[in-house]
C-alpha cells in the first residue's frame, strides 16, 4: 500500500506540472480595463451608460458642454480631457482609450507606440452599428451584461415606437440650418427619419451625406415640416426667413419648424432613441396621447 | 558690444527654449525627471510624454522655425523686399493643397500621406518657380508669378475646403492644418523633416557672401564676381525647399519668416554670413517659444495664431518706428 502511493505521488508530480504549465499557458480571459479614457462625446454617452464610476479616468474635452453632450451635467462628476492630443491623454495614465475613426492619425500612432488599448468606433450610421459600438465597449470594460441589457432595452424601444407609429402618413421633412447645408442619405438624420415616420426630402431627391442646400431645387422638394437644432437658438425661424433658400418655403411661412436638442440629433448612441421619439411626437402627436 | 549681447542672447534663448518645449506641456515634469525621462528611466508614463511626444514636437519644433527664419531671410535679401517671406513664391500654398487634398480624398489616415502630399504641392509649386527663376525671369516677374501661384493654389484649398464644409470633422482637420501646429508629431515626420532641413540648412550657410553681394542688386554682384543665375537658383531651391519640408510636417506657420529675419537684423546689422545661422537659430527658439504658449494657454490656440499674435504686433511696431 505504501509502495503504491509511493507510486501514485511519483506519477503524479509531472502531472501536476503539465496541468501547471498548461493553465499558465492558456489564453487568458482579457482582464476588464480599470482606467478608461474616452476622447469623443459620442464614446463618453457609451461610457458613461456601461462603466463603473470607477473606471472612468477621464471624459473628452467636449464632455461638460452641454451644446454637444446629452450627458454634460453627469460628465461633470469625472475629470476632463484638456485636449484631445496623445499627451492629454497619456496624463490619466489609461490602459483603455475610446477613439473615434476621425481621430487624427498621428494622435492614434502616438498612443499605440506609448503600449494602450484602444478601441475605434468606426461605424455610427444606424442603430445595428450602435449595437455593435456598445457590445464591443461592454466587452472591454467587463460588463457584456449590462451592454446586452442596454442593447435590448433600446430595442424594445425602437419596437415599440414602431407599433405606435403602424400605419401612419409618413411627413415629409427637411434638416436646415444657418449652416447652409443638409442631410441626406447614410446620415444620422436619415437614420432619425426612418425611425420617427418621416420621409427626408433631400435623400428623396438623391442628395447623399452632408450636402450642401440647393437653393432652387428646395422650391421644388416642397417639404411639409422643417427640423433643426436647438442649439441654433430659439430665433432660428427668424434667421432662415432672411436666407434666401427658405425664405419662400410654405413650412417655413407656416412656421412649421421643430427644434429638437442639438445633443440629441448628433447623438451617435443609443440615446438616438430618445431623438426617434421626440421627432415622432412632434410629427404624429395623434399616435402619443 | 550689441551684437555679441545678441548672439549671446540667441545662444542661451534656443537651449532654454528646448528645454522648456520638452519640460513645460499638460503634464508638469522636473527638469531632473525630464532628464531621466530621456534616458528612459523613471515613471514609464513620463519617459512616454518626453520620448515619444515632447521630444518630436520640440525637435520638429526648432527644424521648423529654423527652416522658416533661414528662408525668410533669403526671400528678403533676393527680392530686396522687407515684405518678402517664405511663402511669397506659392510653396506654403502648394504644399496646402497638397496636405488638404489627401485629406479630403479620406486617405490623411495613414500616417505618411499628409506630409509627403504636402511635400508632392509644395515641389509642384516649387518646380513652377524654378522653371521661371531658369528662363531668366527678372525678380519683379518671379515675384508675380509668386503672387499668380499663391491665388490658383489658394483657390484650390478654398475650393476643397468649400466641397467638404458639410463634413464638419474633415473641415476641422484642414482648418487646423492651414493654421498649422505641432502637436502630435512623431517619429515619421522627424524622419521626413529634419534631416532635409538640416542639410538645406548647411547648403545655405555657405551663401552668406553671396547674399550680401545680391541683395547689393544683380548687376553689383556680377560685376563683383558672383554667378548671379547660378546662385540665384541655388538660392530660390533652397528656400523654396526648406519652406516646403517646414510646412508639409507643421503645416502653415506665418510669420517667423517675416519677422526674425527682421529683427536680427536690427542688431545684427545687414551682413548675411552672420543673419542667416543667427535667424536659423531665433526663429527655432521663437517658434518653440510658441508651441509651449499653445500648450499652457487656455482656448485651444494653434501655433500658427501664436506666432501671428506675437508676429503681427512686433511687425506694426516695427513698421512704425523705423525711418
Amino acid at each position: 500500500m505504501t509502495l503504491l502511493l509511493r507510486c501514485v505521488h511519483r506519477a503524479s508530480l509531472p502531472v501536476w506540472i503539465f496541468l501547471f504549465c498548461a493553465l499558465a499557458g492558456a489564453p487568458a480571459a482579457p482582464s476588464p480595463a480599470q482606467r478608461v479614457v474616452s476622447q469623443t462625446v459620442g464614446t463618453d454617452d457609451l461610457l458613461l451608460a456601461l462603466a463603473d464610476p470607477a473606471q472612468i479616468a477621464a471624459l473628452s474635452n467636449f464632455g461638460r458642454d452641454h451644446a454637444f453632450s446629452l450627458k454634460a451635467s453627469e460628465a461633470a462628476a469625472y475629470p476632463m480631457l484638456k485636449s484631445s492630443d496623445a499627451e492629454s491623454v497619456m496624463r490619466f495614465r489609461p490602459d483603455l482609450v475610446l477613439v473615434a475613426s476621425y481621430t487624427e492619425a498621428p494622435t492614434l500612432a502616438l498612443l499605440r507606440r506609448a503600449g494602450v488599448e484602444l478601441i475605434m468606433v468606426e461605424r455610427f450610421e444606424s442603430l445595428e452599428d450602435v449595437y455593435a459600438n456598445i457590445r464591443t465597449i461592454g466587452a472591454a470594460l467587463g460588463h457584456s451584461d449590462r451592454a446586452e441589457a442596454l442593447v435590448r432595452t433600446t430595442q424594445r424601444r425602437v419596437v415599440e415606437l414602431a407599433r405606435t407609429l403602424e400605419g401612419v402618413k409618413p411627413v415629409r421633412v427637411l434638416a436646415v440650418s444657418t449652416y447652409p447645408f443638409t442631410s441626406g442619405l447614410h446620415t444620422t438624420f436619415q437614420d432619425l427619419c426612418d425611425h420617427a415616420g418621416a420621409i427626408n426630402v433631400a435623400t428623396e431627391a438623391g442628395l447623399v451625406g452632408h450636402a450642401s442646400t440647393p437653393d432652387e431645387r428646395l422650391l421644388t422638394w416642397n417639404p411639409e415640416q422643417l427640423i433643426a437644432s436647438d442649439t441654433e437658438g430659439t430665433d432660428l425661424a427668424a434667421r432662415l426667413r432672411q436666407m434666401p433658400a427658405y425664405r419662400h418655403l410654405p413650412a417655413l411661412r407656416a412656421g412649421r419648424l421643430i427644434l429638437l436638442p442639438g445633443p440629441l440629433m448628433a447623438s451617435v448612441t443609443h440615446h438616438r432613441v430618445e431623438a426617434f421619439e421626440a421627432l415622432a411626437r412632434k410629427l404624429h402627436p395623434e399616435r402619443f396621447p | 558690444m550689441k551684437r555679441r549681447l545678441v548672439t549671446w542672447l540667441l545662444v542661451s534663448l534656443l537651449p532654454a527654449a528646448f528645454l522648456a518645449s520638452l519640460a513645460l506641456g499638460e503634464v508638469r515634469l522636473p527638469l531632473a525627471d525630464v532628464a531621466q525621462a530621456l534616458r528612459g528611466k523613471g515613471d514609464p508614463v513620463a519617459v512616454t510624454i518626453v520620448r515619444d511626444f515632447r521630444l518630436p514636437r520640440s525637435l520638429i519644433g526648432a527644424a521648423v522655425g529654423a527652416a522658416l527664419a533661414a528662408s525668410g531671410v533669403v526671400m528678403q535679401a533676393f527680392f530686396r523686399n522687407a515684405l518678402a517671406s517664405p511663402g511669397l513664391l506659392g510653396v506654403s500654398s502648394g504644399a496646402a493643397l497638397g496636405a488638404v487634398s489627401v485629406l479630403a480624398l479620406g486617405v490623411g489616415h495613414a500616417l505618411w500621406t499628409v506630409p509627403l502630399a504636402a511635400i508632392a504641392g509644395a515641389f509642384v509649386a516649387t518646380a513652377a518657380v524654378v522653371v521661371f527663376a531658369r528662363r531668366g525671369a527678372g525678380t519683379e516677374r518671379l515675384l508675380l508669378s509668386g503672387v499668380a501661384l499663391n491665388a490658383l493654389l489658394d483657390a484650390g484649398t478654398a475650393f476643397l475646403l468649400s466641397a467638404n464644409a458639410g463634413r464638419l470633422e474633415l473641415s476641422g482637420q484642414i482648418l487646423f492644418w492651414l493654421m498649422g501646429g505641432l502637436e502630435s508629431r512623431t517619429a515619421e515626420h522627424v524622419i521626413i523633416g529634419i534631416p532635409s532641413i538640416v542639410l538645406a540648412c548647411v547648403l545655405l550657410l555657405p551663401l552668406g557672401r553671396d547674399l550680401n553681394l545680391i541683395s547689393l542688386g544683380e548687376q553689383s554682384a556680377q560685376s563683383l564676381g558672383v554667378d548671379v543665375r547660378r546662385v540665384r537658383r541655388r538660392l530660390i531651391v533652397l528656400s523654396t525647399l526648406l519652406t516646403a519640408l517646414a510646412t508639409s510636417v507643421a503645416g502653415v506657420v506665418g510669420f517667423v519668416g517675416l519677422v526674425v529675419p527682421h529683427l536680427l537684423r536690427l542688431s545684427l546689422g545687414p551682413d548675411h554670413r552672420r543673419l542667416l545661422p543667427a535667424s536659423m537659430m531665433g526663429g527655432a527658439a521663437l517658434t518653440l517659444a510658441c508651441d509651449v504658449a499653445t500648450r499652457l494657454l487656455p482656448g485651444g490656440l494653434r501655433l500658427g495664431v501664436v506666432t501671428a499674435l506675437v508676429g503681427g504686433p512686433f511687425f506694426l511696431w516695427m513698421l512704425r518706428t523705423l525711418p
